[in-house]
């Protein structure tokens, strides 16, 4: 007849037996009321197996007294049963084997806000409107408990319509009768809302005082409410300090105004976000922060004060500090190298022109005494005359050469689309009129356009053929190239030529001004040719080298950006 | 009327001496007045200093100007001849040793009437001196006079 149902001993709150109403049939054991209970039934067996025929009426008087004892026992048992369940703190609810209600405790009622009319009988799913119709309740029911004659520590959460959304840990024990008796469903619940909401503040006020960034908080007077670690690393007060104080005690002076309008923001709603400024540590030093303040709420939602995070960015700022000087100081030099650059450029183009007068004299007053005065001269004072001039000549050359290649660094830069064949063109018709004599193939690419300035591309052309042009002269014929090819996607010109062609070993002299490979006796020339190649084509971005070996030719290539 | 001469504003005696030199040799003998700085030719073609009381209706085919002068430049000497009625139409030759863009720029922005380098050698300095003398001594028809009240 008994169900023996073992305690759960960190759960003793749960009553481990089932009233099914108040005509209780299965009494479970708490110990005193157990112990009672199985007392007086042994001696009801033994009373019973007693009987005789004899003995019949007698008998059967005494099995009513004793009967009516074991109900009155029973009864007993059943009200402390009730008793218990309603004592409990916790709410506690009986289901029959359909899940309708067939037992709350008291507390259930004053927990969940219903009243026993509208619970007792009902589907538990319906209770309160539906309101119980929770899937997870539903699983539980349905699919695990069939399973498993008990479950602990089953977690539900649920918004209920009256008191808001809850949290439960539901214990569950399906207790089965004797056979052909109905199966009873215990459900304990136990509200953990609050103690879940207690471990996520725990949780965060660990993350606070965790944080590497301080964190606090104020009120709309601008006191200060909370203070965490990071803060009193960071300002130097710890928070027995500084607890009630006017937030402006960290504000430098002329910061007070900036401390005010976000006051003033807060009370608006507004956040501030990243708001870099300085603060005042407790020892007087400064120390850069990027504030992030938003405001807080009570309970009702309205505004009471802001919570206040701030990283320290002294360290940044210092970088920060350092990379204007920086560049203050890059940018300062940079106008002193532009100055001087400048300056150089405007000597040279001066000492350039300054240095052609006085050889105009040497060479007007070498000719002047040569035309005069040669019948006073003999074969060797006019060769010496003579080779003054060549010299004035060669010099003049030079400074042509210098004036060139700073006029080229000076000129401003007009790009645009520029042909580069017709270009090439118009300079090879120009050499094989000066020179109809030399045999001279020029393959020139169909079509080659560059953007540059049209001027400075012609230099350089001009150059570059003059130079090909140069050094095939020793040749009987001479082929020269321009084409155009493709190297990692970037445009390559080049121009070839199968004449003298020059060492690899000094291929990095080529484009030094006045470095020459040749001496002028071999190739006339100033040795300024492929420094202006040079020149023009860094100014267009680009980069420019050779491929040559002796008497074979020699390929200069180029980009232009 | 007076016959056609020049006026050769050069402070280097070298130039000079160069200048005539080559006009001599190409056979052109008219008078050359030499105007040795900036300040010089000023007081010449405004009747002032050392010119004071010149008969300022003597006007020069051509002026030879250097650019390149001590006290006041050439190009300040030519804006100075621009900015007055009678010498205003007078033809002026830059002839410098500078062939810089801006120098040019500045001397046609000026009002010069021709811009020529000075070459290095004797045999080129003379032909252009040769042309330039033909060019505005004889080829050249001056503008009438202005007349001045």
């Amino acid at each position: 007849m008994q169900k023996k149902i073992r305690v759960t001993p960190k759960k003793k709150k749960i009553m481990p037996a089932v009233p099914k109403t108040a005509l209780f049939p299965i009494v479970g054991v708490g110990a005193s009321a157990g112990e009672a209970l199985k007392g007086n039934l042994a001696k009801a067996g033994e009373f019973l197996g007693d009987i005789t025929e004899k003995e019949t009426e007698a008998g059967l008087e005494k099995t009513r007294k004793e009967l009516e004892v074991i109900k009155q026992l029973a009864d007993e048992a059943g009200e402390f049963a009730e008793n218990l369940i309603d004592t409990v703190r916790e709410p506690l609810i009986a289901l029959d084997q359909d899940l309708r209600v067939v037992k709350v405790s008291r507390s259930f009622y004053e927990f969940f806000k219903v009243k026993p009319e509208e619970t007792v009988g009902q589907l538990i799913y319906d209770l309160g409107n539906k309101q119980w119709d929770i899937p997870k309740l539903r699983e539980l029911l349905e699919t695990i408990l069939p399973q498993k004659a008990t479950f602990d520590n089953y977690e539900v959460e649920h918004d209920f319509l009256d008191i808001g959304k809850k949290t439960m840990l539901l214990n569950a024990r399906q207790i089965q009768r004797a056979s052909g008796k109905e199966r009873i469903i215990l459900l304990a619940i136990e509200d953990i809302t609050e103690k879940k909401a207690e471990q996520a503040n725990n949780l965060l006020a660990a993350i606070v005082e965790g944080s590497g960034d301080a964190i606090f908080g104020k009120d709309l007077a601008g006191r200060i409410l909370s203070w965490n670690k990071a803060a009193e690393q960071m300002y130097g007060y710890e928070a027995k300090e500084i607890l009630g104080k006017h937030i402006s005690l960290l504000s430098p002076p002329e910061e007070k105004d900036a401390c005010n309008r976000i006051i003033e923001q807060i009370k608006r709603g507004e956040k501030v976000s990243h708001f870099e400024t300085e603060r005042v540590r407790k020892d007087g030093s400064r120390v850069w922060v990027s504030l992030s303040i938003s405001p807080t709420r009570d309970s009702s939602g309205a505004i009471n004060g802001a919570s206040i995070i701030a990283r320290d960015i002294t360290e940044r700022k210092k970088a920060e500090e350092q990379l204007k000087a920086m560049a203050l100081d890059l940018q300062r030099k940079t106008e002193l190298l532009e100055i001087s650059n400048k300056e150089l450029e405007a000597f040279s183009c001066s000492v350039s022109h300054d240095l052609r007068a006085p050889l105009r004299s040497i060479d007007g007053f070498c000719k002047a005494f040569m035309e005069d005065y040669s019948a006073n001269l003999d074969e060797q004072g006019r060769n010496y005359l003579c080779r003054v001039c060549t010299a004035c000549q060669q010099m003049a050359q030079l400074i042509e050469d210098m004036l060139m290649l700073s006029r080229i660094n000076r000129s401003e830069m007009r790009r645009k689309q520029v042909d580069l064949i017709a270009l090439a063109k118009s300079i090879a018709d120009e050499f094989m009129q000066n020179e109809p004599q030399r045999k001279v193939e020029f393959v020139i690419a169909p079509s080659i356009t560059a953007n540059g300035d049209g001027q400075l591309l012609n230099i350089m052309l001009h150059n570059l053929l003059e130079n090909a042009w140069k050094f095939t002269g020793k040749h009987p014929a001479a082929r020269i190239e321009l084409g155009v090819t493709k190297k990692e996607e970037t445009t390559v010109y080049f121009v070839a030529d199968d004449g003298a062609g020059f060492d690899m070993k000094y291929a990095d002299k080529l484009f030094g001004a006045f470095q020459r490979l040749h001496t002028t006796e071999e190739f006339e020339g100033t040795g300024i040719g492929l420094a202006i190649v040079q020149r023009i084509v860094s100014r267009h971005g680009g980069k420019v080298w050779a491929q040559g070996e002796v008497e074979k030719g020699a390929t200069f290539y180029f980009t232009l950006n | 009327m007076k016959k056609q001469f020049l006026v050769l504003v050069e402070d280097r005696p070298d130039d000079i001496d160069l200048t005539l030199r080559a006009l001599k040799k190409n056979n052109i003998v008219n008078e050359v007045v030499v105007l040795r700085d900036g300040t010089e030719a000023l007081d010449y073609f405004f009747a002032t200093g050392k010119y004071t009381g010149r008969n300022l209706d003597e006007l020069p085919a051509v002026i030879l100007l250097d650019i390149k002068l001590p006290k006041v430049d050439g190009l300040e000497v030519l804006k100075r001849l621009r900015a007055n009625e009678q010498t205003k139409l007078i033809p002026v030759v830059i002839l410098t040793s500078s062939k810089e863009e801006r120098d040019v720029m500045n001397g046609y922005q000026l009002g010069c009437n021709s811009y020529v380098r000075k070459p290095v050698t004797f045999e080129e300095f003379s032909e252009a001196v040769r042309n330039l003398g033909l060019y505005w001594l004889l080829l050249n028809e001056p503008s009438p006079q202005p007349v001045l009240r």
